[in-house]
This record gives structure tokens, sequence and C-alpha cells, in this order.
């Protein structure tokens, strides 16, 4: 799940809260990203809430519950309250599949960012999504075709289709700009035009966090099992 | 070796030869009773030539002869050609016996006259034995010209019957040359087919095997180098596995086991299953646009093992990938299935296939779908497979 979408610039530098039921991850995050400015860092969203700190950035794990009975908030319902708040949260996960990244952009995320990736390019997410750009896992181009093709997605224009369909099929950037005529910069900019509109669609849909997969399928447009197959 | 042996025994020459020989019992036997009959009864009206009576005995002792010497392998395949010659000349000398030891009269239209019957029954059988199927005709038309010679000067009254008598033995030849002629071609093209039939199976078979252990090899060799990393080494374990397990299915069975059902497979299921084994590599299963989408049992081995062909390639050639899109795709009547990755690449246009994916070329043409590699150094490689969805467009 590499990361694709880059909009805007990253700042000279950015302040982030780190919120991860994982001391280590919240010992060692300052160290491994040197070019966030770790204003804080929490264990649970109850007490980021709480203290209600003024930052560019909320990097959110997305479990944060220490067993069943542990009742704390987490996951679509955490990114909801935070952005409620006011804040711009960039999950933080190895979390892969489709629905629960799903649930995570509609409850107002801005970006995903995998744990297994390297800090480098991790870092280089962050400070993006800090700057305002959007960056989402490359699962959700397969996602946005999807929505199109189901005609749930806004109009795409004839290219924003044709770079969205190649990406979708992992086309590199350069054989499809080559393809198109067109530069890589070019391509880039059809696919984050149709990735907005996905992405509106998402936020737009106003998706309850505890809904069935049948429910967001049914509010995204989707057929019965889009977001459930398998292999999908 | 012993079914080789059983297969030429049993082979369409063998057989149409087997056929050739009992015709030739058959005419020839009929002829032997009626010359036999006419002999009886010149013997019993005291009126024997006895030339006449030699040569009947002759001729029916040497088509004996000839059955007893060809009942083993029961055909003329073998038979020499001075035998066709020994034939010919009874023949001839049955014709000129008559007309040496018999009045005119009785040359034409009696039963004395049992000679124009052997004659007539012999020209068609000069086919059985294999030589060109000039010669019976040219030793029909030597028949017949004794025949005129013998019986014209005494029935000068009757010629044109003598003649048309004439005609007969030739008109036989000519068709006894043709259908054994006939019979004898498409028996070799029968057997020619056969024998490509038998060579493209071994063929297949031996593309079969190498189909499934080239992977192995590679398997084996990841297996063996001690600088493989450790984190993969469970997968190549899992892989190697299932690669000993297919084997052995395969060598047990003696025939491609398949996974699936001969009522065809939703394109999302075949390539979920072919991705299953390949868990260390970063692949995005995008498919849920094919989930209808149904294929044939012989469409859906052609993707399974393009698409373990495709991700094999990229685990043992693609270099450091971060990503494999497995996709499946069904519009405009036609499906799609592609593997794309974002490793090394190479130069497409300049690199011949390997063994694996020429092999999906192969197995892709006979199964009416279309396959198409792209690639480019440093742009990663794409494997795309492309067929016609039945009755168009799946429905949802």
């Amino acid at each position: 799940m590499a990361m694709i979408q880059q909009l805007g610039s990253p700042p000279p530098a950015c302040r982030v809260v780190v919120v991860d039921d994982s001391s280590q991850t919240r010992d060692t995050f300052a160290i491994a990203f040197p070019q966030l400015q770790v204003e804080a860092t929490f264990s649970s969203v109850e007490d980021l809430l709480e203290a209600h700190p003024s930052v560019d950035l909320v990097v959110a794990d997305l479990v944060l519950s220490r067993g069943p009975d542990d009742r704390v908030l987490q996951g679509p319902k955490a990114i909801s309250a935070l952005t409620e708040q006011g804040h711009r949260v960039c999950v933080y996960s190895d979390e892969s599949r489709l629905l629960v990244v799903v649930h995570c952009f509609a409850a107002g995320a801005v970006g995903m960012v995998r744990k297994s990736e390297p800090l480098g390019a991790s870092q280089a997410a962050f400070l993006r999504v800090a700057a305002g750009a959007t960056v989402v896992p490359e699962s959700m181009i397969g996602l946005a075709e999807l929505l199109d093709r189901r005609t749930a997605l806004p109009k795409l224009t004839g290219r924003q289709a044709e770079v969205l369909a190649a990406r979708a099929r992992g086309i590199a950037w350069d054989t499809l700009a080559r393809r198109m005529g067109i530069s890589t910069k070019t391509a880039q900019g059809h696919l984050d035009a149709a990735v907005k509109k996905m992405l509106s669609l998402l936020t737009a849909v106003n998706l309850d966090p505890s809904a069935s997969p049948g429910d967001i399928e049914r509010a995204l447009g989707m057929s019965p099992g889009d977001l459930m197959d398998p292999a999908g | 070796m012993s079914e080789r042996l059983r297969l030429a025994d049993t082979s369409a020459a063998a057989n149409v030869e087997r056929i050739i020989f009992v015709g030739f019992l058959v005419i020839r036997g009929g002829v032997v009773i009626q010359t036999l009959t006419a002999t009886i009864l010149l013997v019993s009206a005291l009126d024997i030539p006895p030339a006449y009576t030699a040569i009947a005995v002759v001729a029916t002792l040497w088509s004996v002869w000839l059955a007893v010497r060809h009942r083993r392998p029961a055909h003329f395949a073998s038979a020499p050609a001075w035998e066709l010659a020994v034939d010919w000349l009874i023949a001839l000398a049955t014709i000129v016996c008559a007309g040496q030891t018999m009045s005119g009269d009785r040359l034409i239209g009696t039963w004395d006259a049992w000679f124009y019957a052997w004659i007539t029954a012999a020209t068609p059988t000069f086919a059985v034995w294999p030589l060109s199927r000039r010669v019976p005709p040219i030793l029909a038309v030597g028949v017949a010209a004794v025949y005129i010679v013998t019986c014209l000067p005494s029935n000068r009254d009757i010629a044109s019957t003598v003649f048309i008598n004439a005609g007969t033995p030739f008109i036989f030849a000519l068709v006894g040359a043709a259908i054994c002629s006939m019979l004898r071609q498409l028996a070799a093209t029968t057997d020619e087919n056969v024998r490509l039939a038998a060579d493209l199976a071994v063929k297949l078979e031996r593309e079969r095997h190498w189909f499934h252990t080239h992977n192995v090899t590679g398997l084996l060799t990841r297996l063996a180098e001690s600088d493989t990393p450790k984190e993969i080494l469970p997968h190549l374990r899992q892989q190697a596995l299932f690669e000993a397990n297919r084997l052995r299915a395969d060598m047990d069975h003696h025939e491609i086991s398949s996974p699936f059902p001969e009522t065809g497979s939703a394109l999302s299921d075949v390539c979920r299953l072919a991705a299953r084994g390949f868990g260390h590599l970063p692949i995005d299963l995008r498919t849920a646009l094919a989930r209808q989408t149904r294929v044939s049992q012989g469409q859906a081995l052609v993707v399974y093992s393009a698409v373990v062909t495709a991700l094999y390639n990229v685990q043992f050639h693609a270099g450091r990938v971060s990503q494999v899109v497995v996709h499946a795709d069904n519009r405009d009547g036609r499906w799609e299935v592609s593997v794309c990755d974002d490793g090394d690449g190479f130069d497409a246009a300049n690199t011949k296939l390997g063994f694996g994916l020429e092999q999906v070329v192969e197995q892709a043409r006979g199964n009416d779908i279309a396959v198409e590699i792209t690639s480019a150094p440093g742009e990663g490689t794409c494997v795309y497979l492309r067929g016609a969805a039945p009755n168009g467009v799946a429905p949802e």
C-alpha cells in the first residue's frame, strides 16, 4: 500500500500530536521523524480531546483498546470526534481492509500512512498531509474506479477516467503518461481530481461509523458485495 | 513399448490391408468354386481336355497357396512382386490353354469357358499387391489382348462380344486398383494424423512437465541460496509445499488437475486462488469489477496459470517491488485480467519471453484469450489477458 497522493507543498515545519497505545511509538516518534515537531503524545483520544492542543496534524493509530472490555474511543468514531474538534487527522496504521479504510476517510481522515512504510516516505507523507494535501492508500484508487463504474462518483472527465483506470491497474506513471501523450505531472493532476471527487463523496454521504458493509455499499451507490468482495 | 506395438498392429494401414486380404479371399474363393464346379461338370461329361483340367488345378492350388502363405499376418503388404507375375501368368495360361484345347464355339458363353470368370475375377485382385496403381491396368491390358487373340479368330461373327468381354477384366482391374489405392491413401492419412496427434501429445506432456517444474527450480534455488531474506522463507516453504503437492497430484493422476468446475468460475475467484501462496509479495487484488463475470473451465485454467506465472516472474525477476496489482474488469462485452508490478521491467521489444509466459501465450491462444505483455526498463511489467464475456457484460 504505497502512498500516492501529493497535493500542496510541505511547510517548513509542522506541529503534530500522536495518539497511539504503544509506548514505543509514542517514545520514538520524534526521533523517527525529525522534521515533525511533536508537541505531545497521547495513549487515548479522550486525553487528546481534553487537552485540545493547537497543532497542524493529529497522527492517530486506529486500534487503541487494550482488550475487549476496554471501551475507549478509537477507529472511525475517534477520527470523527477529532475532526469535529477541528483537527486534521492522519491515520497511522497498517490496516489495509478497504471497508475500514473507507470508514476512516468517511469519518474525516485526510491521510493514511502505513507503519511499515520506510521512515523517509512516511515523514514526507505526514508533511504533505499537514500542509493540506490528501494522502490515500493505493487501494483507494481501486475503490475510486469501482465507484466511477457504479456511476456513484461525480462525472469524471475522459482524461481523469483514463488515468484512473490505468492507475487502478497499477500501470507506471511514466508508461501511462507516455501512452496518453502528457506529462507525468499532468497525469497525476488528473488522478488527484478523481480522488478528490471520491473523498467528497465519502464525506458527503455522512456515514454512521457503525454502519454495516451493506449500508455503506447502498450509501455509496455500490453493488452488493463490492466492499466485502474477498478478492477486491 | 507394448503400447507402441499395439498401436502399430491396430494402425489404419494394417486394418485396410486386412480388409483387402479378405476381399481377395472372397473374390478368389468364389472364382475357385466356379472353376472347380465347371471342371467337375466337364469330367462328368467325359469331355476333358487334360491340359485345361490341369491349369484349373494349378490355378486353384496357386490360389490356395497364396491364401495360406499370407494368412499370417493376413495381408499382402509385404508380398513380393513375383507372386503377382505368377498370378498374371496363370491368368494368361488359362486363356491360352482354353484356346488350344477347345473349339472356338465353346470359348464364349458356356460353362466350359470358366477361364473367362477366372480372368475377370483375377484382374481386380492384381491390386492387392503393394505396387504402383498403374500396374494392375497394364497387366489387365495384357490379359485382354491375349483373350482377343485367342477368341477372335474363331468367333469373328460375334467380334463385338469378344471385344466387350475383353474390356471387362480391364475395367475390373481399374476398379480394383482405384479402391485399393484410395483405401491405402486414406489409411496413410489417418495414420499420419494419429502420429501427429501422438507427437503433439508427447510435446504437450513435455511442456506440461516443464511448466510444472520450471517454477519449482526457481523456488529450490531461492531456498538453497544463503542470502535469501529470512522473512520470506516461510512463504517460500509454503510455496514449496504447494508445488510439491501439485507435482505429486500430477504424477498420481497423470492429468492436469483443475481446481475449477466444468460449469465455469467467477473471474475474481480465479484471481484470488492464483494469488494464494504469494503472501510475501505486496499484492493488491482489485477484482470486484469482475465478481459477476464467469469464464469457462478452460479459460479459468489459463487465467490461473497466467497469474501464477506472472507472480512467479515478479518474485524471481522483477527485482525490488513495492506493489503488484492484480486487476480484473468486465466492460463492453469483454473481460480483462491484468498483473502489473512496479519492479525493474525490461525491454519488451527486444527480449524473448521466458518459458512460462510462452506457455501462457500458447494456452491462451487455444482458449480464445488475447495476451499482451508490456514492459520498459524501470517502469515495471504488465501482463494483460482479454477475452469475450459470455453473453456480453455479465449481469450484476
